[in-house]
């Protein structure tokens, strides 16, 4: 665990440099808590590249970790409130934020990621489900869609 | 993407995309899988028919997570009910392509136990993280004993358990959950201590004791709460002086939420200095008073505390009368739990004694933090009197200035 006040840099895929307390960081993110400790992070010279995380998604993604490190003790009511208008993104938002997720690790934004995009899908009707996820085309012989429909009359 | 797409003129970051699509389809199969162990089985199954890289995506789910509800039809009967259910979750674990299921969850109260003991003995293997079981059992000679298999106590790789609904466990194996983090134990029956004292590790503890419903009485004299614990909820609803020794000494705790009559005979706890939030909830009871004065003060330190009515009620003041002089003294330096941890505090069976009222006033006028004072004034007393306390009361000065005070 590093002191509260030390700072670290974040590159991301723009070259953006981010400057995040490394407490927010090494508390949320799995890699770069094992970076920090290991040693490999270097304070005066290093920063870490995120080469397949962009600045709108890294911004996001310190603000989720800079408001979960510092309200942590808050009624799990607020901080589901917070958390939902935190994910009220288009889906290719989503999408960023999932990759930026599980590339650096960040376990609790992922599983907050998954069960919104599961509720995105719940107890919907295939063909919107279909339209959510983009599927265009399914790919199935028209004896297998008419299977599909018998064996799951209420989803169409 | 060539060079000059990247920046713009004032040198800020514009990367173009060329086309806005939907890219959630485009993820990983693991990470579609993710998304799927978050849905019930019968839903994720479902998926299949979405296109044909979806049709087997569901079998490689490390999670199970069977509920019998969606198979209750109005128009079936309960035979019925139980062999559509049946039948699907036979058909999902014949299919089920991952050797080692993680997760399994079981909502189910229509299958008798050997259906149970069968499905649930199939998951535990050496790679379960996680079970979740809310049985009803149904047994011709009910309720004698309905065991869950023992491998279900002795799994090593076990994180989290949770036993609830209508599981009567009596004769419990030797427990051993070396890996268990979080436990949730809400069922009709069950020696809590011998589950407890297998629990090295323990973290989480939600512990929910029933008013043991066929009258029967419960035979454990004591529960231990596991050393290594940090959040602890647990709610007695436990008949009379049952229960003879409660233990929590559990100095990491952060987190205490405990709802009980204040019957036990002897509770013995550790001083809380790492709590965040405790929330008091205990109906005392004459006999056995003395701890609860000491459990407050072993959370001195606490960060959020909230005493829910009735926890400061009882015979802690003693003059009944208001002209008799007071005995209660204010401490000589003001506790910060008072001053800047206090943020709830509920007071009942007030009937203005000198005691009362200089304690109710020192709060109020010390507890700078305090967003509700709630006290309730003794049913017996005449409205009149009843009338002058309100007013009293109300004209007490504040320390917080956010402070609602109710008084009924």
């Amino acid at each position: 665990m590093g002191s509260p006040l030390k700072k670290i840099m974040l590159c991301s895929s723009e070259k953006e440099i981010f400057s995040v307390e490394e407490q927010v960081m090494v508390q949320h993110s799995v890699i770069i808590n094992n970076m920090i400790e290991d040693g490999s992070y270097n304070y005066e010279e290093s920063k870490i590249p995120l080469d397949c995380v962009d600045s709108k998604t890294l911004k996001k993604v310190i603000d989720y970790c800079t408001y979960h490190t510092h309200h942590h003790n808050d009624n799990q009511e607020d901080l589901e409130a917070w958390d939902a208008q935190f994910l009220n993104v288009d889906s290719n938002g989503l999408y960023d934020l999932l990759m930026a997720a599980n590339y650096l690790e960040i376990r609790n934004l992922l599983d907050l990621i998954y069960r919104t995009i599961k509720n995105m899908i719940k107890g919907k009707k295939i063909d919107e489900i279909r339209r959510i996820l983009n599927i265009k085309d399914h790919g199935f012989t028209p004896e297998e869609e008419e299977q599909n429909r018998k064996e799951y009359p209420h989803f169409y | 993407m060539p060079k000059q797409n990247q920046r713009n003129l004032s040198g800020k970051v514009a990367i173009k995309r060329t086309r806005k699509i939907d890219r959630i389809s485009s993820l990983p199969d693991s990470l579609l899988c993710h998304i799927l162990s978050f849905l019930p089985t019968i839903e994720a199954k479902a998926t299949g028919i979405l296109s044909r890289r979806w049709r087997h995506l569901w079998k490689e789910v490390p999670v199970l997570y069977f509920e019998d509800e969606p198979f209750y039809r109005l128009e079936f009967s309960d035979d019925e009910v139980e062999e559509g259910f049946v039948d699907f979750v036979d058909n999902v674990v014949a299919q089920h392509k991952v050797p080692h299921v993680e997760k399994f969850k079981l909502e189910c109260s229509v299958c008798g136990e050997d259906t149970l003991t069968r499905w649930i003995s199939s998951a535990v293997g050496p790679h379960l993280k996680e079970l979740d079981l809310c049985l009803c059992i149904y047994r011709d000679d009910y309720p004698e004993t309905c065991d869950l298999p023992q491998s279900v106590f002795t799994c090593a790789s076990l994180e989290s358990l949770a036993l609830k609904y209508r599981i009567y466990l009596d004769s419990l194996p030797d427990v051993c959950l070396p890996s268990l983090k979080n436990l949730e134990l809400d069922t009709i029956y069950v020696n809590p201590e011998k589950v407890l004292s297998g629990c090295p590790v323990l973290e989480n503890l939600k512990l929910i004791l029933e008013a043991f419903p066929l009258g029967r009485g419960i035979n454990y004299p004591a529960i231990h709460m596991p050393h290594s614990l940090k959040r602890l909820t647990f709610a007695d609803k436990s008949p009379e002086d049952s229960l003879k020794l409660l233990e929590i000494d559990t100095p990491s705790l952060e987190y205490l939420d405990i709802k009980l009559w204040g019957h036990y005979l002897n509770v013995l706890f550790s001083h809380f200095t790492n709590m965040v939030k405790a929330q008091l909830d205990i109906y005392p009871q004459d006999k056995h008073l003395c701890w609860i004065p000491e459990l407050l003060k072993a959370l001195r330190s606490t960060e959020r505390l909230v005493l829910k009515l009735d926890t400061t009620k009882g015979g802690y003041f003693r003059s009944e009368e208001h002209s008799e002089p007071s005995s209660w003294t204010p401490p000589a330096h003001d506790p910060i739990c008072v001053t800047s941890n206090l943020l709830i505090l509920g007071f009942s069976g007030y009937r203005d004694s000198a005691d009362e009222h200089a304690f109710i006033a020192y709060i109020l006028q010390k507890g700078l933090v305090l967003a509700l004072m709630k006290v309730l004034i003794n049913g017996e007393l005449r409205p009149k009197k009843t009338y002058t306390i309100r007013k009293k009361l109300s004209t007490l000065p504040r320390g917080s200035k956010t402070v609602d005070l109710i008084i009924k």
